[in-house]
C-alpha cells in the first residue's frame, strides 16, 4: 500500500507527520469508515445501541456471531472496523470491569469504564511495535451517578458522550439523519439503520442492546435478583423474537 | 504478647435513626506503659463517612495515608464522592491485598449512604486485619477492648436511637467497656454523623 | 533527507534537531486555545473546546463532580489546575500520571505537591520520550495553574519536549501568537482575579476562530484562596455558570448553528 502522499510513514509505528498528524490513527479510522453502520441513541428511560450484521455467506450460522457485547450488568457496547480487534477489547473491557468489581463491590459506572478501554486504545497509539486499535466504539450503560450515558471512543484513545451517535461506513448520513429526529429510540435506531442498508433487513442481519433505568423502587428494594444473587442487570441484548417484532411494527 | 494488643486501643460504632455514631479511646501506649492520651484513630474519609483505625499505632497512620490517598484518586477520577458501601470494599480488597504480611488493624466503619430517592441510610462495618468484611445492622466492635465492648453494646443498644440518645448509649457502651481494659481508655472521641450535620465530642476518662 | 531522522524521537538530525517534536508542536498549533493569567490573589485558566454538535451530551453529573466538562481543563489535585492542549488522548493519560504524582507526594510527605514539583514530574515523563524507548512523544502542552504555601500562586507551561517555564500570562495552542501579543499589551504585574477574568475573556473571544463565545465552545476555571480556611480553592465552571459570567461581563454573543466536527 504505498501510495504517494505519506505513505513512507504507514511503514514506521504511529508517529507524527511533518504536519502534526498521526497518520497511523487517520488509516486506523479509515478502516474503522469501512466497517458496518453501527448507532446509539440515548432516551429519557435508556439507551439503544444497534448494528448490521451481515454474513458473507448463508451458510453461516448467524445465531453465533455477537456483534453487540455485554462487559458487565450495566453495560454494553458495539463497534464499528475490525472484528478481531473488537474482541480484544471486549476481553480487556470484562476483565476490566471485573476488577473494578472485586476492589470496590460493585460494576463501574460507564464514563470510568470508557476512560478505562480509552486508555488502553490510547496506550496502542504510543507503544513500540503495535499499530493502533481499527475500530471505533458505541459504549451504552446506565449508572447511579449519572444516570444513562452513551459514549464513543474512537482508534486515538479519544472519547466523547453523545445524546446519538452513529460509526462505521454510512456514519456521515446516520448523523445527519439522527439530528433531525430523537424520539423513540428502539424505532428511530431502526430507522437510521435502514438508511443506505444494503439487503433485507431482519433479525438475523442486525442486532440490538439496550440499557434500561431501573425506577427508584426497583433500585430501592431489588439490588440483587433473588435467583442469582447477583446485580440486577441495566443492558440486555434484544433476542431475535424482539427484534422481529420490532421490525413488524 | 500480640502485636495487635502492644499499643492498645479500642474503637465502636453503632446505629441509631438516620445517624450512625463512631468512638474511641484516646490511649497510645507501649503494652502497660501508657504514652499519649491524645492519639487520633478515628479519620474522617468524606462528609459523610468516618474510619476508626484499632490496632498497631504505627500502622494507624501507614493504613490512613493508603486509604486517602485511594479515596482521593477514586474522587477525583469517578467525579462523585464515595458510598460507605463501596469504601468498605477499598478497605477490604486493600487490606487482602497485604493477605500474608498484613497491617494489624482491625477497621471499623460508619458513614450514611446516599438512597436511591434521596434520603440517606445508616451504615456501619468492620472488618479483621486481612479484609473479612462484617456488616452489621446495629453495632460494630474492634480492638483491645473489644470483648467488653460486646458485653456493653449488647446491654445499652436499641433500635431507632434519636442521636442524643445514641451519643450517650455510645458513650457509655466505650468508657465502661475500656475502664476494664488495661490497654485502652484515656478520655475517648465521639463522633455522631447526622444527614445535615456531625457532632464530635471529647469525654474524659479515669487516667489510670 | 529528512526522511532517515523524522520517524524517530531518539535520533538527532544532522542539524542537530529531533524531529519528532517538532512535528507533535505543529500538532499543538492546531489545537484548541488555552490561555492563562497570573493576577496577585489567583490564577486564571480557560479553553477553547473544540468537539461540538448537536448531538453532543452535554449534561454533565447530577450531583458531585468538581464541574467542567471535560475536554480541556482537568483538576490535578486540591491546589492545581490544568489546561490541555493537543491529542485528548494522551492528554487524559497525561492528566492521570499528574494526578497519581499528587496523590504519591502527598502520600510521602503529607502535604499538597509544590506546583513547580508537578510540572517537573510531568517534565520528566515527557523527557524520557524524547531520549529512550523509541516511542513518539506526548502530542499535549500543558498549562499549571497553582498555588503552594511557598511560592503562593504560579502559572507554568509544559511542552513535549518536556521544557517547562513560569509565566505571568500565557497562552497555548491554535492563534497563541496573537493571544500572547494581546496579554504583553494588557497585563499589568499587579492585576486582581477579577480584571484577569475580563482580561482573560477578552483576549479568548479575540482569539478563537469562532464568532460565538459560549460554554458550548468554552471552558473556565479560577483558583484562588478560600477566606476561612486559608487552602486553596479550585473552581471549575459548569456550563451554565460560564453562560453566566460571559453575560455579566458583556461578552455573550448570539447563538449561531455551530457546525459539526468530529474530531
Amino acid at each position: 500500500m504505498a501510495s504517494a502522499n505519506g505513505g513512507a510513514y504507514s511503514y514506521s509505528l504511529t508517529v507524527f507527520s511533518p504536519s502534526g498528524k498521526l497518520v497511523q490513527i487517520e488509516h486506523a479510522l479509515a478502516a474503522v469508515s469501512q466497517g458496518t453502520t453501527s448507532l446509539g441513541i440515548k432516551a429519557s428511560n435508556g439507551i439503544v445501541i444497534a448494528t448490521e450484521k451481515k454474513s458473507s455467506s448463508i451458510l453461516i450460522d448467524d445465531s453465533m456471531v455477537d456483534k453487540v457485547a455485554v462487559i458487565c450488568p450495566n453495560i454494553g457496547i458495539v463497534y464499528s472496523g475490525m472484528g478481531p480487534d473488537f474482541r480484544i477489547l471486549v476481553n480487556k473491557a470484562r476483565k476490566s470491569a471485573q476488577s473494578y468489581f472485586k476492589v470496590y463491590g460493585e460494576y463501574p459506572p460507564t464514563r470510568v469504564l470508557t476512560q478505562e478501554i480509552a486508555t488502553v486504545m490510547q496506550e496502542a497509539t504510543q507503544s513500540g511495535g503495535v499499530r493502533p486499535y481499527g475500530v471505533s466504539l458505541l459504549v451504552a450503560g446506565w449508572d447511579i451517578n449519572r444516570g444513562p450515558t452513551l459514549y464513543q471512543v474512537d482508534p486515538s484513545g479519544s472519547f466523547w458522550a453523545w445524546k446519538a451517535s452513529a460509526i462505521g461506513k454510512n456514519m456521515v448520513n446516520a448523523k445527519t439523519f439522527l439530528e433531525k429526529r430523537i424520539e423513540d429510540a428502539i424505532h428511530t435506531a431502526l430507522l437510521t439503520l435502514k438508511e443506505g442498508f444494503e439487503g433485507q433487513m431482519t433479525e438475523k442481519t442486525i442486532e440490538i442492546g439496550v440499557v434500561t433505568v431501573p425506577t427508584t423502587d426497583e433500585l430501592e428494594h431489588a439490588k440483587t435478583s433473588p435467583e442469582t444473587g447477583r446485580p440486577k442487570p441495566t443492558f440486555r441484548k434484544l433476542t431475535e423474537e424482539e427484534v422481529r417484532d420490532y421490525l413488524a411494527l | 504478647m500480640s502485636i495487635m494488643e502492644l499499643n492498645g486501643g479500642s474503637v465502636i460504632a453503632m446505629v441509631g435513626k438516620d445517624c450512625v455514631a463512631i468512638a474511641s479511646d484516646l490511649r497510645l501506649g507501649n503494652q502497660a506503659l501508657g504514652l499519649s492520651s491524645n492519639f487520633q484513630r478515628i479519620f474522617p474519609v468524606t462528609d459523610r463517612i468516618y474510619v476508626g483505625l484499632p490496632g498497631l499505632g504505627t500502622d494507624v497512620h501507614t493504613l490512613w495515608e493508603k486509604f486517602r490517598f485511594r479515596v482521593n484518586m477514586y474522587t477525583i477520577k469517578e467525579e462523585r464522592e464515595i458510598e460507605p458501601e463501596t469504601f468498605a470494599h477499598l478497605v477490604s480488597s486493600t487490606l487482602y491485598e497485604h493477605r500474608f504480611g498484613p497491617y494489624f488493624i482491625e477497621p471499623v466503619i460508619a458513614g450514611l449512604a446516599k438512597t436511591p430517592s434521596g434520603g440517606v441510610k445508616p451504615f456501619i462495618a468492620a472488618t479483621d486485619l486481612i479484609g473479612c468484611l462484617n456488616f452489621a445492622k446495629d453495632f460494630v466492635v474492634a480492638g483491645t477492648a473489644s470483648s467488653k465492648l460486646f458485653g456493653m453494646a449488647e446491654g445499652l443498644w436499641e433500635p431507632d436511637l434519636e442521636p442524643e440518645d445514641l451519643f450517650e448509649t455510645i458513650s457509655q457502651a466505650l468508657m465502661n467497656a475500656v475502664d476494664r481494659d488495661a490497654y485502652s481508655g484515656w478520655g475517648c472521641v465521639v463522633h455522631v454523623i447526622t444527614k445535615d450535620k456531625i457532632v464530635t465530642r471529647t469525654l474524659k476518662g479515669r487516667m489510670d | 533527507m529528512a526522511r532517515r531522522y523524522d520517524s524517530r524521537t531518539t535520533i538527532f538530525s544532522p542539524e542537530g534537531r529531533l524531529y519528532q517534536i517538532e512535528y507533535a508542536m505543529e500538532a499543538i498549533s492546531h489545537a484548541g486555545t488555552v490561555l492563562g493569567v497570573l493576577a496577585k490573589d489567583g490564577v486564571v485558566l480557560a479553553a477553547e473546546k473544540k468537539v461540538t454538535g448537536k448531538l453532543l451530551d452535554l449534561s454533565s453529573t447530577k450531583e458531585g463532580g468538581y464541574g467542567g466538562s471535560g475536554e480541556k481543563i482537568y483538576l490535578l489535585n486540591d491546589n492545581v489546575i490544568g489546561g490541555v492542549a493537543g491529542l485528548t488522548a494522551d492528554a487524559n493519560s497525561l492528566v492521570n500520571y499528574a494526578r497519581t504524582a499528587a496523590q504519591r507526594h502527598l502520600l510521602t510527605y503529607n502535604e499538597d505537591i509544590p506546583v513547580e514539583l508537578l510540572a517537573q514530574r510531568l517534565c520528566n515523563l515527557k523527557q524520557g520520550y524524547t531520549q529512550f524507548g523509541g516511542l513518539r512523544p506526548f502530542g499535549v502542552s500543558l498549562l499549571y495553574a497553582g498555588y503552594d504555601p511557598h511560592y503562593q500562586f504560579q502559572l507554568y507551561h509544559s511542552d513535549p519536549s518536556g521544557n517547562y517555564s513560569g509565566w505571568k500570562a500565557t497562552c497555548i495552542g491554535a492563534n497563541n501568537g496573537t493571544a500572547q501579543s494581546l496579554l504583553k499589551q494588557e497585563y499589568k504585574d499587579d492585576i486582581e482575579v477579577k480584571d484577569a477574568i475580563g482580561l482573560v475573556l477578552r483576549t479568548m473571544s479575540k482569539t478563537m476562530d469562532s464568532t460565538t463565545l459560549g460554554s458550548e465552545k468554552l471552558e473556565f476555571a479560577v483558583l484562588t484562596l478560600d477566606e476561612t480556611t486559608k487552602r486553596p480553592k479550585a473552581k471549575i465552571y459548569k456550563p451554565s455558570e460560564i453562560d453566566a459570567l460571559l453575560a455579566s461581563e458583556g461578552l455573550m454573543k448570539k447563538d449561531e448553528d455551530t457546525e459539526m466536527k468530529a474530531a
